[in-house]
């Protein structure tokens, strides 16, 4: 009976998959997009990896489908871009035998490497680390056993927000939220989503130490409060570029984990090489600045990208 | 099976009849208007009813509650949705002419 649903799930995806990239409009391949990212989500469930169901639900279907959208909105406002006969984006797809075969030698390769580790893994209970600062394995592989790694990761995030505040367009006035703004039941809708968001941010921070949950996904709550905050017009997160202590907050992600391993350098222990007591506090304290971080950052991708104003490109 | 499990089947049974009649509105109303309405209304109350099965057949009853929370929530958020998504066909509709 699993068995098919789960067949039913990757027949699903496969298919998702095959209209998404054949689509010549480009709203509607978005909207496939955030559809295909919410039945991937359930596939992870399946696989019995609810921390990156989470994840996926929040990030790619959430986060990443307002960004297409948000992105989309300016490509529409660009007719220049559009195909000649002005009947809206189409996307080109190559066409080329070269591609076909790389496509299915990279499906091949996976499969092979899929194929080895299965009789390796089945049978095996879930890793258990006893000395690991964290109780979920996930959280602990993330932040104790490979922390070095989560730490180069929030790196990577900060390059790409300082990427896209140098090349995106500038803060938007107001306008964005003009008509919106004076909707009544988006008001409400904000008013109860919004504070939610922010305690259900702050539960999966606390719970992922020992269920699912964790920095990213906390992250990616608060990021999406702030978009909807953001389409609203209401200026509740001050732009980034105007407000140093914004900045300040979405670099306290790696800010934070780079003190606490210079800290545990400092201390005589190895870098990242929490003490047997506090360590957990010490995990507690990076995920929530890599929260903050992430969120804020999510927040200022959806402000760098999306229409610029009429008036000129921003600075 | 007990009667409890066949009231928990009974209902999602249902649940996902009343998920097909949205989804067939969906596919054969003729205008955006209509088929918003068909989505809000008729996915909503399959998923209200789906959730309700799941939760009689649920272990604890922190389980079932967390359950109709989650229906609360999506309800608390699909009537908006509809709204917006509304509001904005009217006004493609006016600028398109």
């Amino acid at each position: 009976m699993a068995l098919v649903l789960d067949a039913l799930l990757v027949l699903l995806l496969v298919v998702l998959a095959t209209h998404l990239m054949r689509e010549p409009d480009l709203f509607e391949a978005g909207v496939w997009f955030i559809a295909f990212g919410l039945v991937m989500a359930l596939a992870w469930l399946r696989l019995g990896a609810p921390d990156v169901a989470l994840a996926e639900a929040a990030i790619g279907a959430g986060v990443t489908g307002a960004l297409f959208l948000n992105t989309l909105a300016e490509v529409r406002e660009h007719p220049a871009d559009c195909g000649p006969l002005g009947s809206g984006c189409s996307v080109r797809s190559v066409r080329s035998p070269a591609v076909g075969l790389l496509a299915l030698a990279l499906t091949g390769l996976v499969a092979g490497v899929v194929g080895a580790l299965v009789p390796v893994a089945t049978g095996r209970p879930a890793p258990d680390f006893p000395e690991a600062a964290a109780g979920n394995p996930v959280t602990a592989v993330l932040l104790d056993v490979r922390g070095y790694d989560t730490l180069l990761e929030t790196a990577v995030l900060l390059l790409a927000l300082a990427g896209v505040a140098a090349a995106g367009r500038g803060p938007q006035g107001g306008d964005a939220g003009g008509e919106t703004a004076a909707q009544p039941l988006l008001m409400g809708l904000v008013r109860l989503l919004v504070p939610a968001g922010v305690l259900i941010a702050g539960a999966l921070v606390w719970l992922g130490g020992k269920g699912a949950g964790g920095a990213f996904q906390a992250g990616a709550v608060l990021g999406g409060s702030g978009i909807l905050l953001q389409l609203t017009g209401i200026r509740a997160v001050p732009p980034q570029r105007r407000y140093a202590w914004v900045r300040l907050l979405a670099v306290a992600g790696t800010g934070v984990f780079l003190g606490v391993a210079l800290g545990t350098l400092a201390a005589g222990r190895g870098f990242l090489d929490y003490p047997a007591a506090g360590g957990a506090s010490l995990v507690l304290l990076i995920e929530v600045g890599a929260a903050v971080s992430v969120g804020l950052l999510l927040l200022g991708l959806f402000e760098g990208v999306g229409p610029f104003r009429r008036s000129g490109r921003a600075r | 099976m007990t009667w409890i499990d066949g009231l928990g089947w009974g209902l999602v049974v249902a649940g996902g009849g009343f998920f097909t009649a949205g989804t067939v509105g969906l596919l054969r109303f003729p205008d955006t208007l209509t088929r918003l309405h068909a989505l809000t209304k008729a996915d909503n109350t399959g998923l209200g009813l789906v959730m309700l099965g799941l939760a009689v057949q649920a272990e604890t009853g922190r389980d079932a509650g967390l359950l109709l929370l989650t229906w609360a929530l999506v309800l608390t958020t699909a009537g908006p949705v509809a709204a917006l998504l509304a509001a904005a066909r009217s006004r493609d509709g006016e600028e398109e002419g």
